[in-house]
């Protein structure tokens, strides 16, 4: 595979040669979850190297779309921090008098802290990093918006359950604005660690 | 300026899709949106060979001042749970205390008729500070949540009443391997699996104890105080009856090894990067 200089072509051929990637991205994306969902349903490997094993193939989707490492800026971290605790607050604000269900966590709290940050970064660098690139250059960026919070809904799916795409779909759309907002994936993968990181303590 | 407009649609939009989500289909507690759920290995009354037993209970006794309870046995994550509000109890005049326990019992003789039971019979009851039994009010309904073996595909929750197994309305939990229904009395609870399930890791036919359906046991001290107890649950000394057929076509008997996994990752990613180089997106 080698770089294609989209700007120097019209805008239909531009849109054609985005196509391609946009769907392999996708089709990295379904099979990487595809495999998580193997090696959960089966209980190969324990919840944190499975979680490793998915971060990182999910940070090699994301390089090989061509999403090159960079220091995000503080607007948007500190942005994406503040978006994130709305997120849990309204969570908790959400629940009703009784005592949630409990979820106890079978792992040291450092590695399920690695784990959980490189997994929530990973799947913001793929939805909101290189497939909204590719995605946006094919079909803008509403098409983008839209197409990555269906795919943040689905991918949690097969191990949570249809029940979260309602939430889910809400939560991508915002991620979504986020990453509008800012014009990178730092803010809503700032949001989406934060948000996953308060579980330990909710 | 007009991606700044469409991304302030999308936060508000986003917003308005949370908080709906939330009030309509709430999943009942965390995680918020996904994260990294890390389990105990399921733990088994009577333990098929290869698996783990050591199946544990919980005892909870609660002052009858607060709303409601929620009692979950000890593994992390629970793999019972029962969570109520102190208005859905038929409570006697003048209770003070309830009493909630929920135990791990050899499972009945009789299998459902739609499949298998999966995993644990749990024995869920609530009494009050003199060890009555207290029930589920005429009308009402209340929450339990069952945690899945490994390797389950689909499981429906039902109660054993009467000699015979019923099924109740299941759903996902909304977290890793949760199912839960709203029930209209305690009682005894299981997790069926579709005829023929089999867990994996398990190195011969699972072994389904079989005993008479035991009289559930009253477990409060009179004027408990308000304490949490968790023991391991005795193994059942009765006989045990391998029926249940072994492995569900495909499904792995026990698992590679984790050393050969991770090395047999790490050469596919050593591959891909040699091999491959990344393509450049347009920038935004």
């Amino acid at each position: 595979m080698t770089a294609i200089p989209l700007e120097n072509r019209s805008p239909a051929s531009g849109r054609a040669s985005a196509a391609g990637p946009a769907v392999a991205t996708y089709l990295a994306l379904g099979l990487v979850v595809a495999v998580r969902w193997q090696i959960f349903r089966t209980g190969m490997l324990d919840g944190v190297t499975e979680g490793l094993v998915f971060g990182l193939a999910l940070i090699g989707i994301a390089w090989l779309g061509g999403l090159s490492p960079s220091i995000p800026a503080l607007g948007p971290l500190t942005s994406g921090l503040a978006a994130g605790g709305a997120l849990v607050a309204l969570s908790l604000l959400a629940r009703g008098p009784l005592p949630p269900m409990a979820l106890g966590h079978a792992a040291p709290f450092l590695p399920w802290v690695a784990v959980t940050t490189l997994v929530a970064t990973g799947e913001e660098l793929v939805l909101r990093g290189t497939q909204w690139r590719w995605t946006a250059a094919v079909a803008g960026d509403a098409a983008a918006l839209l197409v990555t919070s269906v795919l943040f809904a689905l991918i949690h799916v097969p191990v949570y359950g249809p029940s979260v795409m309602p939430l889910d779909f809400g939560v991508g759309l915002l991620f979504g604005g986020l990453r509008l907002w800012f014009g990178g994936p730092a803010a809503p993968a700032a949001a989406h660690v934060l948000a996953d990181l308060a579980t330990w303590w909710l | 300026m007009r991606r700044h407009r469409l991304a302030a649609m999308a936060l508000i939009c986003g917003l308005v899709v949370v908080v709906i989500a939330q009030r309509l289909a709430p999943i009942g507690g965390p995680p918020l949106y996904d994260g990294v759920v890390v389990e105990d290995p399921y733990k088994w009354l009577s333990p098929p060979p290869g698996l783990l037993g050591g199946a544990q209970s919980v005892q909870e006794s609660d002052p009858v001042g607060g709303g409601g309870f929620g009692v979950g046995t000890p593994e992390q994550p629970p793999q019972a749970q029962v969570i109520s509000d102190l208005g859905s109890l038929d409570l006697p005049e003048g209770t003070t205390s309830v009493t909630v326990s929920i135990k791990p019992v050899a499972a009945p003789a009789t299998q459902p008729q739609d499949g298998v039971v999966a995993g644990n019979t749990y024995r869920i009851s609530v009494t009050d500070q003199h060890g009555a039994t207290i029930s589920v009010k005429a009308g009402s309904l209340v929450t339990m949540l069952f945690r899945r073996p490994p390797s389950l595909p689909s499981a429906t929750i039902e109660s054993f009443s009467g000699g015979e197994w019923t099924s109740v309305q299941t759903d996902p939990a909304g977290v890793p391997d949760m199912f839960t229904a709203v029930v209209p009395a305690f009682g005894d609870y299981a997790l069926v699996a579709p005829t023929g399930w089999a867990p994996a890791g398990a190195r011969t036919p699972p072994a389904t104890a079989v005993v008479p359906t035991q009289t559930p046991t009253s477990t409060a001290p009179a004027s408990a105080p308000a304490s949490v107890t968790a023991a391991p649950s005795a193994e059942p000394t009765v006989p045990v009856n391998a029926t249940t057929p072994m492995g569900t076509p495909g499904e792995p008997t026990s698992g590679p090894p984790i050393v050969a996994v991770v090395i047999a990752l790490l050469v596919v990613v050593a591959a891909v990067i040699v091999f491959l180089r990344p393509i450049k997106p347009p920038s935004d």
